[in-house]
């Protein structure tokens, strides 16, 4: 009944490695997008928009992405509302996603030495051209590390996908281990995986690093 | 600012309450929707051997799958599977992600609070299964042994409420780790069905069943209210039982046929 661990169960493993990267693609989207938006917000002199952003971080961060996903997916319903998988796992990944990117580059822009923008309205540049000429691209330099980092946390995190029924890479390992019964091999393989993703990505936060500091 | 946050929250769980009933008013009656779109849609693990697993092509099969055949012939309908993990199972009946669940179900009176059972489909036996040479032949001999079982699987309902104080219960995530335990030596003993424990005979005989710790009935689950389903679905077992279809199925993918499954 059991089967030896071959070519095919690689092959499937791959079409959840797909799901993994394109879940993946959809958080980083959509966590980017929200996340400028609430660290645009926390760094506003506009003490109200800043502490709803304040407050929206504390909530997000303080809950675990596996519970707003089962909000986001079995909650909607609830409401009267039917959600597809695909449509919760973009609600739920953005929301976090966007907590942790909008407080990492909140920390970034006020990173920026102060004398900066001083120096930016001694010039007679207003708050908006002050931000973006001279505070976002030297908060970028500074956002890269903890950003990328984020990111590759973010493709492990896909893994929660399965509680709505996605076959990502990691239930794809599952099934497949528990139709051959050799879980070593199999999550070696799916560890493989995860790794050739994420590598990349970090070798490309250095390579960005070092061109943004000559 | 009060005031806003008053009309905010008021505002909320009048539109909660509100679609609440308008979802209790439009509760429609399953039986009739699959029939009018054509399809079943069956919540089924697929990585519990041998209920739920994967072919050497990677399509569903095993007992689970085999039943949801055969009730979805019966129906005339097409079927559709949605692999779920185990939490999973009873939230995705309840919100109506699937119409059924056929997914290695134990009927227990706790989760009958939450969704119907159809008449059982089969009844599996849990056992502990140790290294042959060990003695392991009742729970006070568990007594300072670390025993191994599937985390919120009813083999982990069942030894937690039934072991004797001083057993090490060890959980893990789904029966291919649990069994790992075994084989490596992390475990001394596991709770396990009858099935699985043919799975790992059919391996080794370094493991054999010391004793068994209780009869689990399994049945189809059904959300609460869907009686139309609910009675269909006992007379198709009854059917399936009575032309020895359901029999087949036990023989071909558990090893084992039941004298009889308890009907309600």
């Amino acid at each position: 009944m059991f089967q030896q661990f071959s070519l095919t169960h690689v092959q499937f493993m791959l079409t959840g490695l797909g799901w993994t990267i394109g879940l993946a693609m959809i958080a980083l989207i959509g966590g980017s997008i929200a996340g400028s938006a609430i660290a645009l917000m926390r760094v506003s002199v506009n003490p109200v928009i800043s502490r709803l952003a304040q407050f929206y971080i504390f909530v997000v961060q303080g809950t675990p992405l596996l519970v707003t996903l089962f909000i986001a997916y079995f909650g909607a319903t609830y409401l009267g509302i039917s959600v597809q998988p695909i449509v919760a796992i973009a609600v739920a990944f953005s929301f976090y996603a966007a907590a942790f990117l909008g407080d990492i580059w909140r920390g970034a822009i006020q990173s920026v030495p102060k004398g900066q923008r001083e120096g930016a309205h001694a010039l007679g540049l207003g708050r908006a051209d002050t931000l973006i000429h001279i505070i976002v691209p030297q908060a970028v330099r500074i956002a890269i590390p903890p950003t990328v980092g984020f990111f590759v946390q973010l493709i492990k995190n896909t893994s929660l996908a399965s509680v709505v029924g996605i076959v990502e890479l990691t239930r794809t390992a599952q099934i497949v281990s528990n139709a051959t019964f050799k879980p070593l091999e199999v999550y070696m393989t799916a560890a493989a995986f995860y790794f050739l993703v994420c590598f990349p990505l970090t070798l490309v936060s250095r390579g960005l690093e070092k061109r943004l500091k000559s | 600012m009060l005031a806003f946050i008053r009309r905010t929250v008021v505002g909320v769980i009048a539109a909660a309450c509100l679609s609440s009933v308008a979802l209790a008013q439009q509760t429609t009656n399953t039986f009739d929707e699959i029939i009018k779109r054509g399809k079943i849609i069956v919540g089924i693990s697929l990585s519990t051997p041998p209920y739920g697993m994967t072919d050497a092509n990677m399509k569903p099969s095993g007992f689970d799958v085999a039943v949801a055949n055969l009730i979805a012939r019966d129906l005339g309908v097409k079927l559709e599977i949605v692999d779920q993990v185990s939490q999973a199972r009873i939230p995705n009946l309840t919100t109506g992600k699937v119409d059924i669940v056929i997914s290695s179900l134990g009927i227990t009176a706790e989760r009958a609070k939450a969704i119907m059972y159809t008449n059982s489909i089969y009844v599996d036996e849990q056992m502990i299964i140790a290294p042959t040479a060990s003695k392991l032949d009742n729970l006070e001999a568990l007594v300072g042994k670390r025993v191994g079982v599937t985390r919120a699987s009813t083999n982990d309902t069942i030894i937690t409420q039934k072991a004797v104080q001083g057993t090490n219960i060890q959980r893990f995530e789904d029966d291919a780790s649990t069994n790992q335990a075994l084989f490596t030596g992390q475990v001394d003993a596991i709770v396990s069905g009858v099935a699985a424990a043919n799975a790992i005979n059919a391996q080794t005989d370094k493991f054999a069943r010391k004793f068994a710790v209780r009869q689990s009935p399994m049945g189809i689950g059904v959300r609460r209210g869907d009686y139309d389903l609910h009675q269909w679905l006992n007379t198709e077992i009854m059917m399936l039982w009575s032309g020895g279809e359901l029999q087949a199925a036990q023989k071909q993918w558990l090893g084992i046929v039941n004298e009889d499954v308890p009907r309600f």
